[in-house]
């Protein structure tokens, strides 16, 4: 059988759909579920804009079989400010998403949902990166408005406030 | 704000550092792209596209993607549309290719059904029958070829799209008696825009027979017209909104097959319509940098000043006109700008050949020559033993002055722009001291802040803006103007915000739809800023006055008792009154509360045929120093540094103003090192995907100095000049000058790559006779 | 066609191997290249079966005689950060980090960046583009477009672990129908890029297995960005240092539908001194064991001097490194 119910967690919201298992993790989430924050620049992997959470891991909606992900727990850029709030409740967005906005690092705007997932995974896995790891971490994401440089300051920002903070 | 820049270098201060009043939406993924949009009812379309670069269309037969399930409607080209194209005398396109196809990936049918996998299903079940033709690939290869077929059969100049000749001064008379001349070739490859967001359209042809189109676009009235002339109706039957923009680097700039394909499906089938042209779809739909060959002499008197300068450009511009025509007068147009040149003789040639259609990239037509000029320059300051930066110094075009092409030169930062590279690069002490394989290149540039002519013939405003202030007291701004990316809408708030005295959060800004807001040409040729900038100044010292005025009358007071500062209006002996009890007063006296603005750029001097091509209300100016090594071995060739600095007159917003130059400079650096749209021996692209075509990563970036220099323009709005194209341009010779200071070796091909390089170093070699 | 591929989940070798008989039917690891191949209409499978059920072929171990077994289906991102790995085989932790981007590196599996099928810049190309090509050898036609006058396929193997792995002596276990085999890494590729594995149909491989003794080792990789790209050469070279001999790897890739064992290099580095003239020497000795043709990114003489550039670089790197540990060159 090659069509069926995929079960997925996404955004902290149970859903049942019916797809081709080996439909694209990308064209679920914007064709049957409508949740367009997660952009197709290229579907082959090549641009990072497609990047959602899988269990908590950043990875590329356009390389991923929606059957290869069954039962998992998909985070999308809509569900990130949630995601977030759930251990900072004073705050609905993740403040790489208030960073982004207030350091100038959106321009057209196409590249941010995946620049954001990749960064919040960064800080929470490394709270105050260094300038290189944060280069690493961001190194299959595309973008041609920036020059990246306000990109990388705001995840830095986003970091030391947080750190701040604590 | 942290533009970092040393006390050394002379900054204007920037009108605003807050936010882009679209960031939210767009870090939250509610900022709606064109894919992102869904109508009810909506039918996917998908185009059929020729495999060929040049062949004969014997049959088109859609009847088998009919019968597929889901089917809703299918078409090709023939009896569907009328020709069309952006400039009003080369209108040379279809939707859908009719009896030719002329490079590969030109659409030649559409199909529409309820599901994109069926339309998919049903595109590859459309039969096309072709008898292929040998494809013309280069400018002139027709001369090796007799009896090749023309791209375009039937004209009399064959493969020539457009030849122009101008001459301003006596270049003879100036090598005649030159001191010592120069001559150098260049080849600089096409490339192309890469917006990281792929063409959508939603296309909806509607009951009562109006058009509706929802497109990425750069420039919605120039589709709205471009439509109405292929679908054959009027105007005003259509609308066209401008989507979120993700990015467009002028390579949305037109009207293209999906979005006309996109309403004639609808027309078909009943349903609004949407087609999400794929990444290999947009390496076809193209439209980017030409291809352009290039030849300078130049003439030198003794002190190390230009005396005439002799420049040819042979274009490749792909398979349909385009920008074309403008693009070919671009390639030698803005020479001048720069560098004081007494006589100036230039040729210009623009070739179809079977490619996608090469149009405009952020830089249009400027950043070829320029990347030769500078090039030539710096061997000529070598010949002459003056250093590159010096011999510029003795060159410069003044501010305030015209050229000898008839352009009018307003503010320039220029000299400021070389001394502050010349200066943070520290310049003269590495210049001095070069570590081994490791050179600095210098370069500098100049850019239109808008084109001084619309692309076709009016005498109207080329930027209109409708203000209203409600009782709320909240003010809306309508205005055509088109946001991809750039920060246009933040820019039209930042002005309000400063023009009314009010904060920002009172203006909300409405854009980009012919069905609600005044013409705004488009957002190409870094007009933005300027013309709307202009046309929303006006209309917000216009609502000012009303406000004014309604206080006087209510208060009974003379205009020079009322003073206002910030949202208060301040009587003589009297409580402040709130800006909201002044739009009170205005829309009782007044009723609703609109006021007009509109732009019109100051009319060209020139009266030449081509002198439309050049002419804009202020230019900026770049400067870029990049410091580069050599890997002899591998022919790599690493950027460790940039240094630009940029004369934009007044920054209107600070973010806004770094992400652009940044941007720019970092497409530059793509380039000149990696970036070629180029094509196999058989017309097939090299790659057309984001592996085949790489665009620079993150890691590929080095530490780029940025400084903002110059002074308030006159004729900008506050002040303001461009930014969103300028800064690329000195970036691609800057760093070809200092390959060729660390390893001296002349390259006169972009892009760089190791092949190359490699190349360039065993001729050297070679030569020296080692 | 939309192609509806199905994707199963065995969870025992016997199953993977039963299902992997069926016709049509292919080894999904982490999907980063079978999914854009088929996007592109390049992969054409009805079955993708997947490892991830199959403990052996999931698992990180050591075995009594301190060999480390890796399953072909643990990620990418699983072998760096294993708490052992990576500081034990620091020339496989520096090349599987020079894989793509860390997206790709989370979800891709190590037996398939082992087994990446093979790439040509006249094969992997998006849909349009091949339209209207005569098919060449990989896609079942008869001729090659990057190499007219070959009577085979050309595509070049860009695999970054495949010479990591020959370099430091891993071997492979193959599952077949009847029984399994182990195989030196090397034996794995054909040196044909259209059938560029020595697997027979329904084998596949279940673990990798590296030598108890981690040699000293160096990886290094050409490509045109710092990131994303697949290498335009790569280059890995071992050397395990033993009493009086020591047994040395040279391995290329990316220049060959299969990585390239440099023994004449090899030869010339065992014979004496690793002093700066021996390292030139054996580094120029690639350009007489490649032969590449122009089907990467870069031309063909640039990726023979790049080999040549890498080659003597991560030399040099080796012997600093052999120095440090006190080991004779």
């Amino acid at each position: 059988m090659s069509e069926g119910f995929v079960e997925l967690t996404v955004n902290g919201a149970p859903q049942a759909l019916w797809a081709q298992e080996s439909a694209t993790l990308l064209q679920v989430l914007r064709e049957i579920l409508g949740l367009t924050g997660t952009k197709n620049g290229c579907e082959t992997g090549h641009c990072g804009a497609c990047t959602v959470w899988i269990d908590d891991v950043p990875r590329l909606a356009c390389l991923t079989p929606v059957g290869s992900v069954a039962g998992s727990r998909i985070t999308t850029v809509e569900g990130l400010g949630a995601w977030w709030e759930e251990s900072h409740p004073s705050s609905h967005y993740h403040p790489v998403q208030t960073a982004f906005v207030e350091f100038g690092a959106v321009q057209c705007g196409f590249c941010t949902p995946g620049m954001l997932m990749a960064a919040a995974a960064l800080l929470r896995d490394e709270p105050l990166p260094t300038e290189q790891e944060i280069l690493e971490r961001l190194a299959g994401h595309l973008c041609r408005c920036t020059g990246y440089e306000q990109i990388v300051r705001a995840i830095r920002q986003a970091a030391l406030t947080e750190v701040k903070e604590l | 704000m942290t533009i970092r820049i040393p006390n050394l270098v002379k900054t204007p201060a920037s009108l605003s550092a807050g936010p882009r009043i679209d960031a939210w939406a767009k870090v939250t993924g509610q900022a709606l792209y064109a894919d992102d949009i869904r109508w009810p009812n909506m039918a996917y379309g998908v185009l059929v596209a020729s495999p060929y670069p040049h062949a004969r269309i014997v049959k088109v037969d859609l009847e088998p993607a009919q019968a597929m399930p889901g089917v809703l409607a299918a078409l090709a080209g023939p009896g569907s549309v009328a020709p069309y194209g952006i400039m009003p005398s080369t209108q040379d396109e279809h939707a859908l290719a009719t009896d030719k196809v002329v490079y590969l990936g030109e659409p030649v049918a559409a199909v529409a059904a309820t599901t994109l996998a069926a339309a998919r299903d049903a595109a590859g079940k459309i039969v096309c029958e072709y008898e292929v033709l040998k494809p013309v690939l280069r400018p002139g290869i027709e001369k090796e070829n007799p009896g090749m077929e023309p791209v375009h059969p039937g004209r009399l100049e064959g493969n020539l799209f457009k030849e122009v000749d101008l001459e301003f001064g006596d270049t003879a008379k100036g090598f005649l008696h030159a001191y010592t001349t120069a001559e150098d070739t260049f080849f600089y490859q096409g490339s192309a825009h890469v917006a990281m967001e792929p063409h959508a359209a939603l296309g909806y042809w509607t009951p009562e027979g109006r058009v509706e189109l929802i497109t990425a676009t750069q420039t919605p009235h120039y589709v709205q017209r471009e439509l109405a002339v292929a679908l054959g109706i009027e105007s005003y039957r259509i609308r066209v909104r401008a989507s979120v923009v993700g990015g467009g680097f002028g390579g949305k700039s037109e009207l293209f097959p999906h979005e006309i394909a996109a309403v004639l499906l609808s027309r078909a089938c009943g349903r609004p319509v949407k087609i999400t042209l794929s990444r290999e779809e947009v390496f076809y739909a193209h439209r980017g940098r030409h291809p352009v060959s290039m030849r300078v002499r130049t003439a030198w008197n003794k002190d190390g000043r230009i005396q005439a300068m002799d420049f040819r450009s042979v274009l490749d511009g792909g398979a349909y006109a385009s920008y074309g025509l403008a693009t070919t007068y671009y390639t030698g147009a803005l020479q001048t700008v720069t560098y004081t040149i007494p006589a100036y003789h230039f040729h210009g040639e623009r070739w179809y050949t079977n490619k996608p259609p090469c149009g405009p990239k952020r830089g249009h037509g400027t950043t070829q020559p320029r990347a030769l000029v500078e090039v030539h320059l710096d061997r000529v300051a070598r010949a002459l033993g003056i250093d590159p930066i010096e011999l510029r110094r003795r060159n410069l075009t003044p501010a305030y002055s015209v050229t000898i092409n008839q352009l009018e030169v307003g503010s320039s930062g220029l000299q400021a722009c070389l001394d502050a590279v010349e200066s943070l690069s520290n310049w003269h002490a590495r210049r001095s001291r070069p570590d081994p394989d490791r050179g600095l290149g210098f370069a500098c540039s100049a850019y239109l802040s808008g084109a001084g002519l619309p692309i076709y013939w009016n005498p109207l405003p080329h930027s209109g803006v409708r203000m209203a202030v409600n009782r709320d007291g909240g003010v809306q701004v309508f205005c055509g103007l088109t946001d991809i990316g750039q920060g246009a809408e933040t820019m039209l708030v930042v002005l309000v915000a400063k023009a009314l005295g009010i904060k920002a959060d009172r203006i909300r800004v409405y854009t980009a739809d012919t069905g609600t807001t005044p013409v705004d040409l488009g957002s190409y040729s870094s007009r933005v800023s300027m013309m709307a900038g202009n046309a929303v100044l006006e209309a917000a010292q216009r609502m000012r006055q009303i406000l004014k005025d309604s206080v006087c009358a209510h208060k009974g007071v003379a205009q020079s008792m009322v003073v206002q500062d910030g949202e208060l209006f301040y009587v003589q002996g009297d409580e402040p009154i709130s800006f909201t009890q002044a739009v009170l007063w205005a829309e009782e006296d007044l009723g609703p509360l609109t006021t007009f603005g509109a732009y019109t750029p100051p009319k060209a001097l020139g009266r030449y045929k081509g002198a439309g091509v050049g002419p804009s209300p202020a230019y900026s100016f770049t400067a870029c120093v990049a410091d580069v090594s050599v890997d002899r071995e591998d022919g790599r060739v690493t950027v460790h540094h940039l240094w630009v600095a940029h004369d934009l007159g007044t920054p209107l917003h600070a973010p806004s103003v770094e992400g652009q130059i940044r941007g720019g400079v970092v497409m530059g650096l793509g380039e000149v090192l990696m970036e070629r749209q180029a094509f196999n021996p058989d017309g097939r692209h090299r790659g057309p995907h984001l592996l085949g075509y790489p665009i620079p990563t993150i890691r590929d970036v080095p530490p780029i100095t940025i400084a903002v220099v110059g002074e308030p323009d006159p004729r900008g709005p506050m002040g303001a000049k461009e930014v969103g194209q300028g800064p690329l341009n000195p970036v691609i010779p800057a760093v070809i000058n200092a390959i060729s200071d660390a390893v001296g070796i002349d390259v006169n091909e972009t892009p760089v790559t190791p092949d190359k390089v490699l190349r360039a170093l065993n001729q050297k070699s070679r030569r020296k006779g080692l | 066609m939309t192609l509806h591929t199905r994707l199963v989940q065995p969870s025992t070798a016997e199953d993977v191997t039963r299902l992997l008989g069926e016709p049509e039917s292919k080894i999904f690891g982490g999907g980063t290249d079978l999914v854009p191949n088929r996007t592109w209409g390049l992969d054409t499978s009805g079955t993708w079966v997947q490892l991830r059920a199959v403990p052996e072929a999931t698992m990180i171990s050591l075995d009594e005689e301190g060999q480390w077994s890796i399953g072909a289906a643990v990620t990418l991102k699983a072998i760096l950060e294993h708490p052992k790995l990576p500081g034990l085989y620091p020339l496989l932790a520096d090349a599987i980090m020079a894989v793509a981007t860390p997206e790709i590196r989370n979800q891709a599996t190590i037996g398939g960046n082992l087994c990446l099928d093979t790439r040509c810049r006249f094969r992997n190309q998006p849909p349009i583009w091949r339209l209207g090509l005569e098919p060449c050898f990989k896609s079942g036609g008869s001729h090659c477009y990057a190499a007219p006058a070959s009577s085979q396929c050309v595509a070049i193997l860009s695999s970054d672990t495949a010479p990591a792995f020959i370099a430091l002596g891993a071997r492979l276990k193959v599952h077949s129908r009847s029984n399994s085999r182990w195989i030196e890494a090397l034996e794995l590729y054909t040196g044909d890029g259209d059938r560029h594995l020595t697997l027979a149909p329904g084998e596949w491989i279940e673990t990798i297995r590296l030598p108890s003794r981690p040699p000293l080792g160096v990886f290094d990789k050409w490509r045109i960005r710092k990131s994303i790209d697949f290498p335009e050469v790569n280059v890995a070279i071992s050397v395990a240092p033993g009493e009086n001999s020591r047994e040395m790897r040279m391995v290329l890739g990316a220049v060959a539908p299969g990585p390239i064992r440099l023994r004449e290099a090899e030869r010339l580095l065992a014979q004496g001194p690793w002093d700066q003239d021996r390292l030139v020497l054996a580094a120029h000795t690639v350009t007489g064991a490649i032969h590449p043709y122009d089907n990467g990114q870069m031309g063909v003489v640039g990726r023979k001097r790049a080999a040549e550039h890498i080659l003597y670089r991560a030399l040099g790197k080796l012997r600093n490194m052999m120095g440090e540990k006190g080991v004779s060159a």
